[in-house]
């Protein structure tokens, strides 16, 4: 009778709390416009990196191509060679399937960590693809592929080139040292998660 | 075949969720918000993937829980400093905080912020009528693990209502 009454003013006291929490009036204050607008921004942002990537893909296949149109075959073929090589890099990193979190909130987790990791991999893809890419630059300016008068044989230019691929290692830098404190946050979350030994 | 939600369809059937979820695990308003606008975004991203394997609320909850969780384990490896406020002339506090910091003083929800990660976390989901076997499922945990928090944090929330 004892357990019963027990049961019972444990049910009436979840009932209370949840019709109190429901009425909460601190839900309808935090809907507002400006997170919509804010959301929106964000996706364009997410579809704008993804269209960037595809593009700077296209547009090194195509001046390969134009390369060898224009009669430079061993030159289109290091345009192209880059892009392959780039697009492997590139697969390597994003090799993991990451979707299917269907299940709980655990599996949401390791999800995370291996998100986290995939972003550690896209820097480590980057590195690889700037070096790369300082390579072929300088394979180009060296040796005597193409016209004389090509833009791969202007030093200046292979100089901005340089100075841009520099500005790029560090960016993507600082992007991996984010990615790491993301690997080893989530992996702390997963610790934090697990079920105690009293339980 | 079947037919998935619009984003704008689910904040306005699972807004209020959403909001009180990222309340109970963020005090601030101003990071609420963006913790509420970091939640929509990944339901956003994950809405390809849904199956309908789990109900919708249950698939908006997961995500907003996980993502809070992560929001508040971040904060507390990195305590934020207090930053000064950008109306410090005026000290009355505006109308809207007023309303909003009587509604908060001494309800469920300041009990339920300051209940511990572990007892937090199957509570939200108790209060937003999921069962302890839906909960149970929603963690990754033992029902038998669900029913002991769950216990401990009725009694622990009691006892925060009732000093407050």
């Amino acid at each position: 009778m004892n357990v019963q009454n027990e049961n019972e003013h444990e049910y009436e006291e979840w009932n209370t709390m949840k019709a109190n929490w429901q009425s909460t009036s601190v839900a309808e204050f935090m809907m507002t416009q400006q997170l919509r607008w804010g959301l929106r921004l964000r996706m364009f942002g997410s579809w704008l990196w993804l269209g960037l990537e595809i593009a700077g893909f296209a547009l090194i296949s195509l001046l390969g191509m134009i390369q060898v149109a224009m009669g430079q075959v061993a030159a289109g073929s290091l345009y192209i060679g880059l892009v392959v090589v780039c697009l492997g890099a590139t697969l390597w990193a994003r090799r993991a399937s990451l979707r299917g979190a269907s299940g709980s909130l655990a599996e949401l987790v390791e999800l995370s960590i291996r998100r986290a990791r995939r972003g550690v991999r896209m820097a480590w893809a980057n590195y690889f693809m700037t070096a790369a890419s300082v390579v072929w630059v300088l394979v180009l300016y060296l040796s005597d592929i193409g016209a004389p008068d090509a833009a791969y044989h202007d030093g200046a230019r292979v100089g901005v080139a340089m100075a841009l691929f520099a500005v790029y290692a560090v960016a993507v830098a600082i992007y991996h040292a984010y990615a790491r404190r993301r690997v080893r946050r989530f992996t702390e979350m997963r610790a934090q998660l697990t079920p105690r030994g009293d339980e | 075949m079947m037919e998935k939600p619009g984003l704008n369809a689910l904040m306005a059937q699972f807004g209020p969720l959403v909001a009180r979820i990222c309340a109970s695990y963020e005090r601030d308003r101003d990071l609420c918000r963006d913790l509420s606008q970091e939640v929509w975004f990944a339901i956003w991203r994950a809405l390809p993937a849904y199956r309908a394997e789990a109900s919708l609320k249950t698939f908006v909850a997961r995500i907003a829980q996980f993502r809070a969780i992560s929001h508040a384990t971040h904060y507390a490896r990195n305590p934020r400093g207090e930053s000064l406020s950008r109306d410090l002339v005026d000290h009355e506090p505006s109308p809207d905080s007023m309303a909003i910091a009587s509604a908060v003083r001494g309800s469920l929800l300041a009990a339920v912020q300051r209940l511990p990660l572990l007892y937090r976390q199957p509570v939200v989901l108790m209060l937003e009528d999921f069962s302890p076997a839906e909960i149970a499922a929603l963690l990754g945990l033992s029902a038998n693990v669900v029913g002991v928090r769950l216990n401990r944090a009725r009694g622990l929330l009691r006892e925060l209502m009732e000093a407050s």
